[in-house]
């Protein structure tokens, strides 16, 4: 298997997008601002269920990510196979 | 006589949470995927990088399972919108046709006294003529009910549809339980009330059902850190003080919590969050700083990306090194979050204020409190607004 250095700065790069997710998921927005759209039907309240019940793995969640990120500054370079290469970014994919 | 009602719901709107929703799985998706990579593909150099590789955990489980209950959720509220756009025309079409079905009624009425008044018999042509119109126009406005009606039940069928999809999505073992759920209604419920304290210099019942609702968020709170790690105990101390001393409240809280938090999009959050929201949000912004200041310091010489010297292997030819493609990438990702933002703001534009509101409550990652102003109350109706 070939293996090649990676460098620390995109392991820096996917640290900061993986902060961005975490931010992204503790400001969560209230999913019954949407409602309106929905109609008055059983759609809106099992949106709301969907994307506004789950609060509490929501939190851990990001959690998580936010010591990931962090643990990032201190992982540094790592090696990394590419048996699938380096054709994506390691910085959070497309956003 | 009271005209058909319009069908509530904006086609648009549900197909811009859609996309949303949609696109905060990806990122999810995204997300989960460099972890995998990391986690499973990856060699570490030193102890610091397999710490962090140990760490990574169970995270991508956790975010995968997130990410498919945004993605999935995306295809049945298109199919929705898509029934909804069509029967809201249906809809459009037949309150019209009744409401003019009714102004001829209205009318020949009107021709039918004035004939009568003239001492025109019912048995007068012109008398046979006038109801002749006026029972055509009454037919017409009972073709429309009945499509209207036939309208209502399709979209409520499609409704229904959407809706149990949507419940079977939120079944995957992230969903709050009950218990959480319970102690969550009970603090914000208490602190609620807890907020009448302030009003006690009025009104002492207040301020002793306050002291009372307050004492009762504030072991909810306790419950919360205690059962699910969420919160601190210096939180809860302090609402278990303000409770005692009845001078507490959710004004008061927020007072001393609030400090608006802008997200790297340049978006600001000033209200909405609790305790535990700002904390976790607060390490994300912490790790961000430390990221951003740790890559400041670091220059990257320009071929550091060639293959390492331990493991063997050629680097591969394609352009620029890794920490060029890195940097491209991250200015890429920056573009097309740039050109997205573009494109949804066109989009709250072009569906005026109303989805403007939409985009207020975000419901995606991306769109969350994105813009200031508060949603219109919900107005619990049935779909004939009657």
């Amino acid at each position: 298997m070939t293996t090649y250095r990676v460098d620390a700065e995109t392991v820096l790069a996917t640290g900061a997008a993986l902060a961005d997710v975490a931010e992204s998921l503790a400001l969560t927005g209230d999913p019954a601002a949407d409602r309106w759209a929905l109609g008055p039907g059983a759609v809106g309240p099992a949106l709301e269920e969907l994307l506004g019940g789950w609060r509490h793995a929501r939190l851990v969640l990001a959690e998580s990510l936010a010591g990931l990120a962090d643990a990032t500054v201190d992982a540094g370079g790592l090696y990394l196979d590419t048996e699938a290469g380096l054709s994506r970014s390691l910085g959070g994919g497309p956003r | 006589m009271i005209g058909l009602p319009p069908v509530p719901g904006s086609a648009p709107g549900v197909r811009a949470v859609a996309d949303a929703v949609e696109a905060t799985g990806q990122r999810l998706a995204a997300a989960c995927a460099d972890l995998v990579r990391l986690r499973d593909g990856a060699v570490w150099d030193g102890p610091a990088g397999s710490a962090f590789a140990a760490r990574i955990g169970e995270v991508p489980g956790l975010l995968d399972r997130a990410a498919r209950r945004h993605r999935a959720a995306a295809p049945p509220l298109r199919e929705y919108a898509d029934v909804l756009e069509a029967e809201q025309a249906v809809a459009g079409r037949c309150v019209e046709e009744h409401a003019e079905a009714h102004r001829t009624v209205v009318v020949l009425e009107d021709r039918a006294y004035a004939l009568a008044a003239a001492g025109r018999d019912e048995s007068s042509p012109e008398l046979l003529l006038v109801r002749a119109l006026q029972r055509e126009a009454t037919a017409a406005m009972v073709t429309a009910e009945a499509r209207h009606r036939g309208a209502l039940h399709r979209l409520e069928a499609a409704d229904r549809r959407c809706a149990a999809v949507l419940r079977a999505l939120a079944d995957d073992g992230l969903a709050d339980g009950a218990v959480y759920r319970g102690l969550r209604a009970t603090s914000r419920a208490g602190h609620g009330v807890g907020a009448l304290a302030a009003f006690g210099r009025w009104a002492p019942s207040l301020s002793a059902l306050g002291v009372v609702g307050d004492a009762a968020g504030t072991v909810a709170d306790t419950g919360l850190l205690v059962g699910y790690g969420e919160g601190r105990w210096a939180d809860v101390a302090a609402g278990a003080g303000l409770a005692a001393t009845g001078f507490a409240g959710d004004s008061l809280r927020a007072g001393a919590t609030t400090g608006a938090v802008r997200r790297a999009d340049g978006t600001v959050v000033a209200a909405g969050l609790t305790a535990q929201e700002r904390l976790v949000a607060g390490m994300a912004a912490t790790a961000r700083r430390r990221i951003a200041a740790t890559r400041a310091r670091f220059t990257v010489p320009p071929d550091r990306g060639t293959a390492s010297a331990l493991l063997g292997g050629p680097a591969p030819r394609v352009p620029g090194s890794v920490a060029e493609r890195a940097r491209g990438a991250v200015r890429s990702a920056a573009r097309a979050r740039l050109d997205r933002v573009r494109g949804e703001l066109s989009l709250v534009s072009a569906g005026g204020p109303s989805t403007a509101r939409m985009y207020a409550g975000g419901v995606a990652l991306q769109a969350a409190a994105r813009a200031a102003p508060h949603a219109p109350p919900v107005r619990e109706r049935g779909w004939g607004g009657r």
